[in-house]
């Protein structure tokens, strides 16, 4: 009997092969039996790690087990892969398929020969949900009873699956004109009036999508002796950085390293900088600023302090105005760094002069 | 010397990231114009007018636009651009490309002081001029500037024609010369 493991190639071959290596180049396949003496072996293990660390084996997570593998083997490599890991055989061998075919080499699935049957298979479903809702549709239209209700447009929480989540869920290859295709379809079937069951049905493929303020954590206020309020914040840019303290009730005074901050900044440009958070709010000279930078040029400096005075200023403000900071582009810190020198070029960019003899 | 394709590890300092798209990469090429930010990463709005606005004025492509926004991630505003009135886009494109060696400093000094020159010598005019000449005279150095800029457009450009089959390259705009002139 052959084995009959029809399973998706899992791993690379190595590039460096010699004669003798041709057994390593076969595809290498795991079986169910496999993956599940892994698991077995994978759970004991993670007992055993419990009681070296003197911990609960029964309420042991996988935050403490990635804790204790740190701990217990710490490594200086540079690339996270390749440092040593601890997890799930689920997360660590690739989702496989299981055998496609029975003793006879008949394939289970009607759809096997198209080479995505999974894809196809879901196609199938949908356009037969469409048929069953327009079919409904019509019945309805017939007996008279049938109603215009207008469909509420989604409001933006979610988003439909992109394609790398669609072939995991699906365990097979897509190309985008197949992804293209099923997401059109999609969009057909949620504008027509659907029942619950095909609500969910097109909800399996929607995900939620993050508000991106809700991610930044606002410090409460901080009270001093006298009982005025303030907050601190700090910032970066490129090598600059800077920490700010501003005060809740002042005649906007900037104070910049003990000097003040029209001297320290001669140029127009970075004062303007500075002003940017107060003027955005309409906060001007309401506000005291005592600040301290180090590192960067004039323009780094002063871009470190706006990001420091703006991330201060928001426990001052209500959420929206945190927001409007955010979308005009005050709360991101500037990932742009200088670029290094590439051998062969005469700088980051810029290619020796080329001479044609 | 073929520049060697370098593969840039990118790391972000305390970002949050979006799902980082492969959509235009070619497997085997590695790009060579590439940005710091993601293509996830939208451009900042900094006008003020555009947050005070009430909700209630906002049109419906208008509130589904400031939903979608929430939604996505920010690049940092540049270090040129500020909310302040007066800010123009124009006058900074202007001091960037007379901007030598990243001599911003001096590129802007000379801009200031031109519009200073161009203001001083209209005030002349003007308190030199009579009554109904004063309504002429343009005092604001920013329209004077626009309305130059303008006036240094072409007028007539070449455009193509298609002509027993064949795209000749003809000259075009004559009608506004006039009128310019």
């Amino acid at each position: 009997m052959r084995s009959t493991c029809q399973i998706l190639r899992l791993k690379h071959s190595p590039a460096v092969t010699t004669k003798k290596n041709v057994a390593a180049l076969r595809r290498e396949s795991y079986t169910v039996d496999f993956i599940k003496k892994q698991i077995e072996e994978f759970n004991i293990g993670k007992r055993h790690l419990a009681n070296m660390m003197g911990e609960d084996p029964e309420t042991f997570t996988q935050e403490d087990i990635d804790r204790a593998i740190t701990y217990l083997f710490p490594s200086g490599l540079f690339e996270k892969r390749a440092r040593p890991i601890m997890k799930h055989p689920e997360e660590i061998f690739p989702k496989q398929r299981a055998i496609q075919w029975g003793e006879d080499g008949r394939p289970f699935h009607f759809l096997f020969y198209t080479g995505k049957q999974s894809y196809y298979s879901l196609m199938h479903e949908a356009y037969g949900k469409v048929l069953h809702v327009e079919e409904r549709q019509d019945q309805l239209r017939a007996k008279g009873l049938f109603s215009e209700k207008p469909k509420t447009k989604d409001p933006i929480g979610s988003r439909w699956l992109i394609k790398e989540e669609l072939e995991e869920m699906l365990v097979e290859k897509l190309s985008d004109q197949d992804y293209a295709q099923f997401i059109r379809l999609l969009e057909r079937l949620s504008a027509l009036p659907c029942d619950a069951a095909e609500e969910e049905f097109v909800g399996r493929f929607r995900r939620t999508v993050t508000v991106q303020s809700k991610k930044h954590l606002i410090e409460p206020l901080q009270y001093d002796e006298q009982g005025m309020a303030f907050s601190t914040g700090r910032g970066k840019r490129k090598t600059a950085n800077a920490e700010a303290v501003v005060h809740g009730h002042g005649s906007g005074k900037i104070e910049i390293n003990g000097v003040d901050y029209l001297l320290y900044f001669p140029v127009t440009q970075d004062r303007e900088q500075l002003m940017f958070p107060f003027h955005f709010l309409d906060r001007l000279g309401k506000h005291d600023v005592t600040c301290t930078v180090s590192g960067g040029g004039r323009s780094s400096q002063a871009g470190a302090i706006r990001l420091a005075v703006a991330r201060a200023l928001c426990s001052f403000i209500t959420e929206d105005e945190v927001e409007w900071m955010r979308q005009a582009g005050l709360l991101t810190t500037d990932p742009r760094v200088r670029e290094r020198k590439k051998p062969g070029q005469e700088g980051a960019r810029r290619k020796f002069t080329w001479k044609k003899r | 010397m073929a520049a060697p394709t370098v593969k840039v590890a990118l790391g972000w300092s305390g970002l949050g990231l979006g799902v980082r798209r492969a959509a235009l990469r070619l497997p085997g090429l590695v790009q060579v114009r590439w940005s710091r930010y993601g293509p996830e990463y939208q451009d900042p709005q900094t006008d003020k007018e555009y947050y005070r606005k009430p909700l209630a004025q906002l049109t419906e492509e208008e509130t589904y636009e400031r939903e979608l926004r929430k939604t996505q991630v920010i690049k940092a505003a540049p270090a040129t651009k500020t909310c302040s009135v007066f800010e123009d886009p124009v006058i900074s494109k202007f001091t960037n490309m007379m901007m030598k060696g990243g001599n911003k400093i001096l590129a802007r000094s000379l801009m200031t002081q031109t519009l200073e020159a161009v203001k001083r010598k209209q005030f002349e005019k003007y308190h030199a001029a009579s009554a109904e000449e004063q309504a002429t005279i343009e005092r604001n150095p920013y329209t004077i500037f626009h309305q130059a800029l303008k006036n240094c457009e072409p007028v007539i450009g070449l455009v193509p024609i298609l002509k027993g089959g064949h795209f000749y390259q003809e000259w075009s705009g004559w009608e506004s010369r006039a009128a310019h002139v």
